[in-house]
């Protein structure tokens, strides 16, 4: 299972890249997309869903171009916004969704009920799946969203931000549903929860401005952050002066606050570096200005 | 498949769900109800006829349903930004769209379902058989589903095409554009009757379609052509959805979508073809009429030159492609070797063409040959006349016989105005030749047609004083209900029938899906519909009753009429539609209207043709005068007495209309009218027990003959006109002469 993108790219009217002609590759398990917003990730997650047609190169799956209808029942789509026919019901539209899939493996009505409840029973909603959508909270839409997805038991799920917005039991619950599916498949999440990121996926794309910054391994994207990091002790006068929104990160002390920056060069005789998160190097390749110099 | 059938359940359930439009197809039920429930009295029992005028108003409106159900099908999901992810479901676009267009149309022909129902339950009500209603209605139906399907597919189009705030004012303006405005502006306007086929609604003021006995003649062959078309026109409009779609929802190269939906549209384009080549007939027929008609400041009357015939004998066969195929023998009298004026037996007609013997003829008929008193003659064929040289007749005959065979389609139709409708047509379905259109030969005559400005007009005089005894064989139209302004011999074996009238006007055939209604006594039978049967007994009852009373008192046999022709004739020009109670022959043409039926005004306009030959409502006692004539005021006293006799029993009591007509009659009646003067008398007379005088006194008047002829437009003719054909002068002196004379 490959899917592989070769010089895709998508300019919109106007002329503006939307993503710059990119070459990409992913296998089996989960894989993070970064980037900043406006940076193309939806852009690129619908190109590779089949959705938009590519202005260069193309998508394949298993070296068959994404955009072929046959490609649909293999891809798995759920938007950042996930909207639900008011009317139906959860249960009823995942009936819908296995038995209307051409060459799906349910083909009997016992069949399509089981992998229904299995589905309602991995995203939690199996005491919900008989109200209509319309009466769903967030949380639930998103479930069902992903549910929606993974029913067809496709090769490829394509999420885009499905724990935002969602609390930390329903985040949890929700990035294990999409573990456990990327044991067999290709995952491709979309999030700007690093926390996300590093608890469940194995790699990670990060985008800029239209452009694949970064393709390769968590640890790989931290180590951006390598001799950058910089930790001190600051007491309060000192934290003013130096600029809250300049840190990465400053935690109250009962002397102070112990304060996190990226820079090139230490910010004060104090700092020390520290060990990169991933954060920091998401941070390091994305947000350090061209001139070098602390962090923003 | 399985896909699409499961995709369309579930747009099926959606619509369900939405609520709002499940209420929409029992209402329209209701409304059909609410119409044919309790039908007016005073106006037409036809449920068809009722049922079709609510239907166009109906239409109307709810043909804004599907147009506005296609835009929300696809703005409501495949095309929602929030709905992104069914666009990665494993649903083709065409499954899509070919779910969407079923769903509609599965929930749309609802609306037809439940008018059909209430029709058919209020037919049932009537008496009507369940296949006679379910053919009556079945086109319409089959017009309203397609009307919906290609609605729904319009406003597909317009919801793929445009974002939902755009869509839905454009399927607003599409809606009232393809309902109302093409059809009462633009067709009307500029003549554009071609664009018929993108019309919405059918049924809007269609006067092809309210006669359930032509109906698949007129309307339905017109839709048949049509519907081709309207379906192709349909799968382009899908195809261009889905052309638009793929940019959308990518499935294949765009360049397969875009060449898909331009041979859509060539297809399409070639389906409009048969549609296309039926108005150029149409046009080509009517611009030929035009070619050869005069202006109507031009045209003189056809009497002028009209020439007493005989006897005329035709057989007319229709062929296998509806032509008419006619064989005439005209034979007419000459006196000093030139045929005889109608308007004076004394001297010939005037001349059409300088030494010819002219006739009449239509111009869609082909002479393949003629003869003269049996020796084949030479003819000139122009426009709508043919005419031989007179010095080919036998000085030695005193009856002249002129044979011509000719051949040719005479399906004419025209518009005036917002209305279009038809001279003549003839086919296996329906025929309606009347017997001035010139379907066989008239003789002498101006023209068949004028013009004024744009507009054509049948003439209403061509056979104005053309009577003559016919024989009459008519074949090839099947099994058909065929009929003729004359009497009819028993069909024979091989399917022909055979017409005789003796010194009768020039004869109409017509015929359709009608029935005959007859009663046990009463000579008239009615043609009619079906739906029209109970009101039609009811009205030869009460014309049996008066018949038996006058009979019985005038001594004479009222044998004038034969039929009576009861059914909506608005589809045939002003002969029918506007004088609506026309005499030809022994035939009595009421048309039909929604609003009026065989009441007992036209009751007395049937006793006025079989006890007068006429149907005049005209007063020649209006002038300051005592000489005038009171014949009219005579005429209605015959009718009223009556009444008088049989109070209670009439449903409209006459004499309240004859107080119109200002009089100075004599001594001290002077100022009070005529019909006044008359009324008082009967009444009188029935008070002091002289009714039996009185009857005496009318009988005698109806002896001398109370005819009175009307000039071609339904009035008299001016007193300068007057000539004795016309009607008698009987004066109020006379009146009282005679009145006298029965003292007893």
């Amino acid at each position: 299972m490959n899917l592989s993108a070769s010089k895709l790219g998508k300019r919109y009217y106007g002329g503006e890249w939307g993503l710059r002609p990119a070459e990409l590759h992913f296998g089996p398990g989960m894989h993070g997309l970064l980037g900043p917003n406006g940076a193309g990730k939806t852009t690129l997650m619908r190109l590779l869903a089949g959705l938009l047609r590519p202005t260069t190169g193309r998508a394949e799956l298993d070296g068959l171009d994404v955009i072929h209808p046959r490609q649909r029942q293999r891809i798995g789509y759920v938007p950042q916004t996930f909207q639900m026919y008011p009317s139906l019901t959860g249960r009823e539209w995942l009936m819908h969704r296995v038995q209307s899939s051409p060459g799906k493996l349910f083909p009997s009505r016992r069949q399509a009920l089981e992998q229904v409840e299995k589905i309602l029973l991995d995203v939690n909603l199996t005491s919900q799946a008989d109200r209509p959508a319309r009466t769903y909270s967030t949380g639930m839409m998103k479930r069902l969203g992903i549910a929606q997805a993974m029913i067809i038991n496709p090769d490829v799920i394509i999420v885009d931000e499905p724990t935002a917005g969602l609390d930390p039991e329903e985040r949890l619950r929700l990035r294990n549903v999409l573990a456990e599916a990327s044991l067999t498949r290709i995952v491709l999440l979309s999030t700007h929860i690093l926390s996300d990121i590093e608890a469940s996926c194995g790699s990670v794309l990060v985008l800029k401005e239209g452009t694949a910054a970064y393709q390769g391994s968590l640890a790989g994207l931290a180590s951006f952050g390598e001799g950058k990091v910089w930790t001190w002790e600051a007491a309060q006068d000192e934290w003013r002066r130096y600029g809250p929104s300049r840190l990465m990160s400053a935690r109250r002390t009962e002397e102070g606050f112990i304060c996190r920056t990226l820079a090139e060069e230490p910010p004060n005789r104090y700092a020390r570096l520290s060990e990169p998160t991933l954060e920091d190097g998401y941070m390091a390749l994305i947000g350090l200005p061209s001139e070098g110099g602390a962090f923003l | 498949m399985r896909t699409l059938m499961r995709q369309t359940a579930l747009e099926l359930k959606l619509i369900a769900r939405m609520r709002w439009p499940l209420l929409l197809p029992p209402a329209a039920g209701a409304y059909i109800w609410l119409q044919l429930l309790n039908l007016s009295p005073t106006g037409s029992q036809d449920l068809y006829l009722h049922m079709l005028t609510a239907l166009g108003r109906l239409h109307t409106f709810a043909i804004g349903l599907p147009v506005l159900l296609g835009i929300l099908l696809v703005r409501r999901d495949i095309l929602h930004h929030a709905y992104e992810w069914l666009r990665a479901a494993s649903i083709s676009n065409h499954t899509f769209l070919l779910s969407k267009v079923a769903a509609g149309i599965l929930y749309l022909s609802l609306i037809p379902l439940f008018i059909d129902l209430v029709y058919l339950l209020e037919c049932w009500k009537q008496g009507l058989s369940l296949p006679y209603s379910l053919s009556q209605i079945s086109l319409v139906t089959i017009h309203m589903l397609v009307a919906y399907a290609i609605s729904l597919v319009l406003g597909i189009t317009l919801g793929v095409l445009l974002p939902s705030r755009f869509a839905l004012p454009v399927g607003f303006c599409a809606w009232v554009f393809g309902s109302v405005f093409i059809q009462l502006f633009i067709v009307s306007s500029y003549s554009l009757y071609p664009l018929k086929a993108f019309y919405l609604n059918h049924l809007l003021d269609n006067p092809l379609i309210l006669n359930e006995g032509w109906l698949g003649a007129l309307a339905g062959r017109e839709l048949a052509r049509l519907l081709p078309f309207v379906l192709l026109f349909g799968v382009f409009l899908l195809a261009l959805s889905w052309a638009v779609l793929g940019h959308e929802r990518p499935e294949r190269s765009r360049r397969t979508g875009w060449m898909i939906c331009l041979l859509a549209l060539m297809i399409a384009a070639a389906g409009y073809i048969p549609y296309a080549q039926m108005w150029m007939e149409r046009y080509t027929d009517r611009q030929l009429l035009m070619e050869i008609s005069p202006q109507q400041h031009l045209a003189r009357a056809n009497e002028v030159f009209a020439f007493e015939v005989s006897r005329v004998k035709l057989d007319v066969r229709l062929q296998q492609d509806e032509s008419l195929a006619v064989e005439a023998r005209i034979d007419f009298p000459v006196r000093d070797g030139r045929p005889v004026s109608v308007l004076d037996a004394a001297r010939p007609p005037e001349y059409r063409e300088p030494g010819r013997i002219t006739f009449l003829l239509h111009p869609g008929m082909r002479i393949k040959q003629a003869f003269i008193n049996g020796k084949p003659a030479d003819y000139i064929r122009t426009g709508d006349r043919f005419s031989i040289d007179e010095t080919l007749l036998d000085s030695n005959q005193e009856i002249q016989s002129v044979s011509v065979a000719y051949e040719g389609r005479i399906t004419d139709w025209g518009y005036y105005g917002t209305r279009e409708f038809m001279y003549a047509f003839a086919s296996r379905d329906a025929v309606m030749l009347p017997g001035g259109m010139g379907w066989y030969p008239l003789p002498g005559g101006d023209s068949l047609f004028y013009k004024s400005g744009e507009h054509l007009f049948e003439r209403l005089d061509t056979a104005r004083y053309f009577n003559a005894d016919f024989d009459v064989t008519v074949s090839g139209f099947g099994s058909l209900p065929l009929y003729a302004t004359l009497e009819t011999a028993p069909a024979a074996s091989d399917g022909s029938q055979h017409y005789t009238g003796s010194d009768t006007a020039a004869f109409t055939l017509y015929g359709g899906r009608f029935e005959e209604v007859r009663i046990q006594g009463e000579p008239i039978t009615i043609i009619t519909t079906r739906a029209n049967r109970r009101e039609s007994e009811r009205f030869l009852e009460e014309l049996y009753e008066r018949r038996l009373y006058y009979e019985e008192w005038l001594g004479t046999s009222l044998d004038r009429i034969r039929y009576i022709a009861y059914f909506p004739m608005d589809a045939i020009d002003s002969r029918y539609q506007q004088w609506t109670n026309e005499r030809t022959g022994n035939t009595i043409f009421l048309s039909e209207m929604l609003h009026n039926n065989l009441d007992a005004y036209r009751l007395h306009t049937m006793l006025r043709y079989m006890l007068f030959g006429d149907r005049s409502e005209v007063s020649f006692a209006d002038k300051n005068d005592s000489t005038q004539s009171i014949v009219y005021e005579i005429r209605e006293t015959i009718l009223d007495i009556y009444n008088v006799e049989h109070p209670g029993k009439s449903r409209f009591w006459h004499r309240q209309g004859m107080t119109f007509t200002p009089l100075s009659g004599p001594g001290s009646n002077r100022g009070v009218s005529a019909g006044e003067y008359l009324s008082h008398f009967l009444s009188a007379a029935a008070a002091e027990g002289q009714i039996d005088r009185l009857k005496d006194t009318l009988k005698h008047f109806y002896e001398g003959g109370l005819h009175i002829k009307l000039n071609e437009y339904g009035g008299s003719y001016i007193e300068e006109e007057y000539n004795g054909r016309q009607y008698m002068k009987i004066t109020l002196e006379d009146w009282h002469r005679v009145w006298d004379s029965y003292k007893r």
